[in-house]
């Protein structure tokens, strides 16, 4: 029979671990815990324990009363999941590297069948986080295809427990202190919105060894390098990548990028001038002072003087002329009557921009004021064909599923090539015959050159139709 | 987003010293508020665009801002459509337009069918296509408005919660009951550590969250904040709170003299149920008012205070009392029913948790029992009081 010196009671505290030791002959302390003197017990993160429950297992000398996990259920109902050949490459990855990794996969190539497949094959009680509540009603119905249990919701004013449930980032980031212990999995869509410190703690407070991160853009270029350690450090390694390149033309739409070049008129290239000239003589000036300065330390320094403050006033008044000037106007009219039979999605700078388009031409738009019913309304009409096209700013970015969009009209952005792919992304959903077509709309002489250049990197040596300076 | 890009800072080595308003900011904040005054009427899009070319002599900008903020949440307030809904509107629109190839001139073709349809004049329709959006939301003149010295207590208040947010401890030094911080704080999932108990009269209590000894976090920052205006009640206080600012550690220091507690600062609620409830109800109804803790009413030799009072906005003799029971004894509810009936209050709800085994026994003629899981639903009180 097993003789144990020392018996402690592990329990779950508020996305923490508290060890209580029983005996009081105990003097050795785990490293993986920290003395808490506001209690009185050892704490440890919540992460830290399929460590610790090793640790204990390993030693002979210490009794562990495990209280930790809380069962929400077991999952059944499953149906059949088949997968494309890479899809199962990614799975069998993430089996081999320990149940942690970030799979990069292009928008289209079917990320989210494979967490779902992943959560089948684990058969483990699981927490999707999803970053909008837009994604969180579209996670719920792509998973209820392949599971039949009920899921719970966390986000948009529901808060339901089941053995899967899906929750935006917010809401599992103020509830993970209670619900942290229920989850033996954590996937996590778009997960290059963590690693910055933000929400992060999340990852600390989850019990959960298994750890599945999804993305559409590998976040490991030279000025990520800080976020890919964290995110290696909270859900694993990139343990799969492939891009646009790898699946373009069989698992997604080839497409054509045109790019369009376009003038300001008169008044608008003298305002344009005009407000350019006072920030970039103030900017200038900056520099010379301050040349290891950010855009951030700018903006906190300028804000301070009234020179300053015109000046940045002049910038935001200078972006919101290229924003949506005549020529881009009238040339997306053309655009909208040259595709008038193709569905056809409009991504803008700026909501206002967003707003002006869709006045103008009775387009909807969703923006993050539209709410989520008329949102669903939208995407339905545009699924039944009952409007031809949908003006967004930020919201059709990232992960919604907009099955047989064909037509791509970029007509502001910025130069974050994040956002380029993910928005190109959304076309590249296969379906039969398909050849998409995305236009950029480039006011010539303005920041918008400079920002088009900048985004367009992850594209560069592309092969595809790309026509430029076609005034 | 830093808090020094939004709140105006001194610092020193150790210290974070919030530059609060005070009697200076006075003469901006009246001319910003005649501006606000001006442009009752007027989209939220109108005026910012408007004050965003104005910068008022004395005010730096994150004052501005701040106090802008504020004037926004008092004068763009929400409002429910009841009739026709913007969003069924543009529905409409951009079915017909789709119709047919898009151009300015089919556009307006879609806009004489609307109008048509919803029985509404053309410019109607284009007045209200998005007339739910914020950046559309017209200015109304507040039924209650601050005056100058609560609007800077109320933004010396934003500033110092915003300074919290990125804390990770306090310590508060009191010489009454710590009771309400302390309950507070356990609501909220705090951990209060008393370090030194009535040495001279005063005790130390420091409140943190149970990861903050584990990794720099700035998880429990909100609820720390709303720590402050339970410290309004002290007669004398004394908070150190120790925030991330950049790489640094600084520490905030908060006593009595500080001006961050604005006059009318509404109580903190008594519990989560409540404050659901107030935050629901605002929402769903145009037509009522809703006070907290109305009262007290004599009733025998003892007061009585209702929770909310529901009072008509355009008849104001129309009000009805809210009392909610969450977990409490028979003979509880009874004392209470007794209060209620001495103190003749006849227009009362009493909402009643399900679970609640008690019995109504004496109860006044014209009130209601609401019943509720585990909230309660604005709609079922509307339809008491519509009635």
């Amino acid at each position: 029979m097993q003789t144990y010196s020392t018996s402690h009671i592990l329990e779950f505290n508020k996305g923490t671990l508290l060890l209580k030791v029983q005996s009081s002959n105990s003097s050795s302390l785990f490293e993986q815990f920290v003395w808490d003197e506001r209690v009185g017990a050892q704490r440890a993160k919540a992460s830290k324990y399929d460590e610790i429950v090793k640790v204990f297992a390993s030693n002979q000398s210490h009794r562990l009363d495990d209280r930790v996990y809380k069962s929400l259920g077991s999952l059944s109902n499953w149906e059949a999941i088949s997968l494309r050949t890479y899809q199962k490459a990614a799975l069998l990855n993430w089996e081999a590297s320990g149940k942690k990794g970030i799979v990069c996969l292009p928008t289209g190539a079917g990320k989210t069948r494979v967490a779902i497949a992943t959560i089948a094959y684990s058969n483990v009680s699981t927490l999707c986080l999803v970053p909008t509540r837009v994604l969180l009603h579209q996670w719920i119905k792509n998973v209820h295809e392949f599971y039949k249990g009920p899921i719970g919701i966390l986000g948009d004013g529901c808060k339901k427990l089941h053995p899967i449930t899906v929750s935006t980032f917010e809401s599992a980031f103020r509830n993970m202190p209670w619900i942290g212990n229920c989850f033996k999995l954590l996937i996590i869509d778009e997960v290059h919105h963590f690693g910055n410190a933000i929400r992060d703690e999340i990852f600390s407070m989850s019990i959960a060894p298994y750890r599945l991160g999804l993305t559409a853009t590998r976040p490991d270029s030279d000025k990520n390098s800080l976020q890919l350690q964290n995110l290696q450090e909270f859900v694993g390694p990139i343990i799969f990548s492939m891009n646009i390149h790898d699946l373009t033309g069989v698992y997604l739409s080839d497409f054509s990028h045109i790019k369009v070049s376009l003038r300001l008129n008169q008044v608008e290239a003298v305002r344009y001038e005009r407000e350019s000239k006072l920030f970039k003589s103030y900017y200038r000036s900056f520099k010379k002072q301050y040349p290891d300065s950010n855009w951030q330390e700018f903006t906190k320094l300028s804000s301070l003087s009234a020179s300053g403050r015109q000046a940045l006033a002049a910038y935001f008044r200078s972006r919101r002329i290229v924003n949506l000037p005549e020529a881009k106007i009238v040339k997306l009219e053309s655009l909208l009557q040259q595709h008038q039979n193709c569905k056809k999605l409009i991504f803008t700078s700026d909501s206002e921009s967003a707003i002006t388009i869709s006045r103008l031409y009775l387009i909807p738009a969703i923006t993050s004021e539209i709410k989520k019913a008329e949102r669903e309304s939208i995407l339905q009409d545009f699924l039944q064909d009952k409007i031809k096209a949908i003006v967004s700013c930020k919201v059709l970015n990232e992960g919604i599923d907009i099955p047989d969009a064909e037509v791509a009209i970029i007509v502001g952005g910025n130069s974050n090539e994040r956002e380029h792919v993910q928005r190109i992304g959304r076309l590249l959903r296969p379906s039969e015959g398909k050849k998409a077509i995305v236009y950029e709309l480039i006011m010539l002489n303005t920041h918008e050159e400079r920002q088009s250049i900048k985004r367009g990197k992850p594209f560069e040596n592309f092969k595809f139709n790309r026509i430029k300076n076609n005034i | 987003m830093k808090i020094s890009n939004s709140i105006e800072l001194k610092t020193t080595s150790d210290y974070l010293l919030p530059v609060f308003y005070n009697s200076y900011d006075k003469v901006w904040i009246q001319s910003l508020l005649e501006v606000y005054k001006r442009n009752v009427g007027r989209s939220y899009q109108f005026n910012n665009l408007i004050l965003s070319q104005k910068q008022f002599y004395g005010a730096s900008y994150k004052k501005q801002k701040l106090m802008q903020s504020i004037l926004d949440k008092q004068f763009f307030k929400s409002k429910k459509f009841k009739a026709i809904k913007p969003s069924q509107i543009r529905q409409f629109c951009f079915r017909e337009s789709a119709k047919t190839k898009i151009s300015l001139k089919t556009r307006k073709f879609a806009i004489e069918r609307a109008s048509k349809h919803f029985k509404i004049p053309k410019h109607a329709i284009e007045h209200f296509m998005y007339y739910d959006l914020k950046s559309a939301r017209i200015s109304i003149q507040p039924s209650e408005m601050d005056d100058i010295e609560n609007l800077l207590l109320k933004a010396n208040l934003l500033m110092v919660q915003a300074l919290l947010l990125s804390s990770e401890k306090v310590n508060i030094f009191i010489s009454e009951s710590s009771r309400p911080i302390i309950r507070y704080a356990k609501w909220k999932g705090l951990i209060c550590h008393l370090l030194q108990n009535k040495v001279n009269g005063i005790t130390e209590i420091e409140i943190s969250g149970p990861l903050s000894i584990l990794q720099k976090t700035s998880i429990y920052g909100k609820e720390l904040g709303g720590l402050v205006p339970y410290l309004a009640a002290m007669n004398e206080f004394s908070l150190s709170a120790w925030i991330q600012y950049g790489k640094q550690v600084k520490i905030l220091k908060l006593s009595k003299a500080d001006p961050i507690f604005p006059k009318q600062n509404l109580k903190p609620f008594d519990s989560k149920l409540e404050e659901n409830f107030y935050k629901k109800f605002l929402k769903s109804t145009d037509d009522w008012d809703l006070k907290r803790e109305p009262g007290p009413f004599q009733a025998g030799h003892s007061l009585v205070f209702p929770d909310f009072a529901l009072t008509h906005r355009t008849n104001k003799n129309l009000v009805w009392y809210l009392e909610i029971v969450g977990f409490w004894t028979q003979q509880y509810l009874d004392e209470k029913l007794v209060k209620y009936k001495q103190a003749n209050i006849n227009n009362l709800i009493l909402c009643l948790k399900e679970s609640h085994k008690c019995e109504i026994r004496d109860l006044l003629e014209k009130a209601k029992v609401v019943r509720f899981k585990s909230s309660i639903q604005p709609n079922k009180i509307l339809e008491i009081i519509n009635v």
